[in-house]
């Protein structure tokens, strides 16, 4: 057996990657960030992001840690379904695709998920989304604090504490000074030096044991990893599915990205981003099921991919997941600190707290919640609670239940306001009843059928007059010298609930 | 409409497909093949290397059209 306890890359090496790194990060992203000179520059880049960069953007985005480090766990638990169960989270970026195209052409001048939530269905349902997405981001950005602390602790021995803070530091600085901008650049590069290390890693294990004694180790000592019919698994595949859905579906992450596209670009973008992300959970699992021919031992599952990379490929490896590490990371939570921020500035404080606040006010207190979130999401990370699992999706039945008012809100005008709240506060309720007693593998899958029926329900019942798709676009009844790139404020409409 | 209705009957099948395969497995396992395996193990390889090189045609496209940002 290999012992898999000593670290493989030194710790000298680790913190010269780590700053080497994150001077790069910072530098490309202050670079970058040039452009932003307005309010709607900092936040949506413009809103005229190409297809290479819009599609790179939502794939480096949805390669998070967590699919670098739990693909390879569900892999090691759920064998074959396991690394397809992490695939399925693809399924989001397509169905997001047409998703995007609408959103763009109902919102021409929308900033946030909570913009179309507030028009669409009222005030009520707008308090309980944004509550819902703001835990969600948290247990996000905390997730990969977590697992970046981890990592780099587990390859280079550097501390817990001092990777997860340069990490977070790295990524605040930059998205501070660059706005969407400096993210969307930065995860172009970094999303070529994922895919690159993927196939990199993927092919050398490849070199120290081929695929048929993989099989062959597995069937015979393991061979419910490979059942076609194993329950948990497949339970498992279309939770994940669902949580997919969910989370892509609301989180202002994808929003921000679909208002930040060129409108001819966002759903190619959307499309292109799957289909790039969907092979890598699996070549990332694929190292979950190497580990027991190569005879490695594996303390800790959530570091089995990692592991192993670093085990077969020596120093060389050892590098080249930390490098790829880093930048999943990096581009995920410089995504997250940028559109979270986004949500609340400009749905609490602009649309709520002061609606009278221009575009300079509007991008000071900008910057500074994204500061304060670095700092909430540090306080939080230094802990080192629980099982990465366990923070990622705990908050999965309460995404899961915004699928169906989201998607019926963007197609149907009989989905309303009532239907809405009550499905999300239903799906979030029972989903997590069925985390605590049924197991994780179904919250997400409960959560989104009880919302479905939910609003579909109300839907069907609904009576009133159908809702004016006209009433997203905020600018419609503005003069043009009063178009979207240059608000000074929120526009006097009232939120327009159908119920 | 018609979108929602597709979109709701797709999440539904879905849904039902793994409730019902979630029952009690056979007594003899049916066991994913070698082959599956190795398809699904080199596909994804080469489907990443696949986006990787769609990523560089895009960006020096969209460079050559001036549609970057």
């Amino acid at each position: 057996m290999i012992e898999s306890t000593s670290t493989v890359l030194s710790t000298q090496l680790g913190w010269a990657l780590l700053l080497f790194f994150g001077v790069a990060w910072v530098s490309l992203g202050m670079y970058w960030g040039r452009k932003a000179k307005s309010l709607e520059g900092f936040m949506l880049a413009g809103r005229s992001v190409g297809l290479a960069l819009g599609s790179a953007t939502a794939m480096a985005t949805w390669v998070t840690s967590n699919t670098i480090m739990l693909a390879p766990k569900f892999a090691v638990q759920m064998g074959i379904w396991g690394m397809l169960a992490y695939s399925t989270a693809a399924f989001g970026l397509f169905l997001f695709a047409p998703l995007a195209f609408r959103i763009r052409r109902l919102m021409p001048a929308g900033f946030t998920s909570g913009d179309f939530i507030r028009l669409r269905y009222g005030q009520a349902s707008w308090v309980l989304f944004l509550l819902i997405s703001i835990v969600y981001s948290m247990a996000w950005l905390v997730s990969m604090g977590m697992a970046g602390g981890i990592v780099l602790e587990a390859l280079s021995g550097i501390d817990y504490r001092f990777g997860m803070s340069v990490i977070l530091l790295v990524c605040v600085i930059y998205t501070l000074f660059g706005g969407l901008y400096a993210v969307i650049g930065t995860d172009f590069i970094q999303s070529l030096i994922i895919l690159v290390g993927v196939v990199v890693v993927g092919f050398i294990v490849l070199q120290q044991v081929d695929i048929g004694t993989i099989y062959h180790h597995v069937a015979d000592r393991q061979p419910a990893l490979l059942d076609v019919l194993m329950p948990v698994a497949l339970l498992s595949l279309f939770n994940n599915m669902f949580f997919g859905f969910g989370e892509i579906f609301h989180n202002n992450v994808w929003w921000s990205r679909a208002f930040a596209m060129r409108e001819d670009v966002s759903h190619r973008a959307f499309f292109f981003a799957g289909l790039m992300w969907f092979p890598i959970p699996v070549a990332a699992g694929f190292l979950g099921l190497a580990a027991g021919p190569l005879q490695i031992n594996i303390p800790d599952p959530d570091m089995v991919g990692p592991l192993v990379a670093g085990q077969v490929l020596g120093e060389m490896g050892a590098v080249l997941v930390f490098v790829v590490v880093f930048c999943s990371l990096a581009s995920s939570i410089d995504s997250l600190l940028a559109a979270t921020s986004d949500l609340i500035t400009e749905d609490i404080y602009r649309k709520w707290w002061r609606p009278e606040a221009g575009d300079e006010s509007v991008r000071r207190l900008s910057s500074r919640i994204i500061v304060l979130l670095g700092v909430v999401t540090w306080l939080l990370c230094l802990p080192r609670f629980g099982d990465l699992i366990v923070v990622l999706f705990l908050s999965g039945p309460l995404v899961a239940s915004t699928i169906w008012p989201v998607a019926a809100g963007i197609y149907w005008p009989h989905a309303n306001g009532r239907g809405a709240f009550l499905g999300m506060f239903c799906g979030s309720t029972v989903g997590l009843w069925a985390y605590f007693t049924q197991g994780w593998f179904t919250a997400s899958l409960i959560s989104a059928a009880v919302s479905a029926v939910v609003v579909v329900l109300f839907a069907l019942l609904h009576r009133g007059p159908s809702f004016a798709w006209g009433e997203l676009d905020e600018t419609s009844g503005l003069p043009e010298s009063q178009g979207p790139p240059e608000r000074q404020g929120p526009p006097e409409r009232q939120a327009h609930a159908t119920s | 409409m018609r979108h929602l209705e597709h979109f709701g009957i797709f999440l539904l099948l879905l849904a039902s497909a793994g409730q019902v395969s979630a029952q009690p497995a056979a007594a003899e396992p049916w066991l994913f093949s070698e082959t599956l395996f190795s398809v699904l193990t080199y596909g994804a390889l080469f489907g990443t290397i696949g986006g990787f090189s769609t990523l560089v045609y895009m960006i020096f496209r969209d460079r050559k059209d001036g549609n970057i940002w």
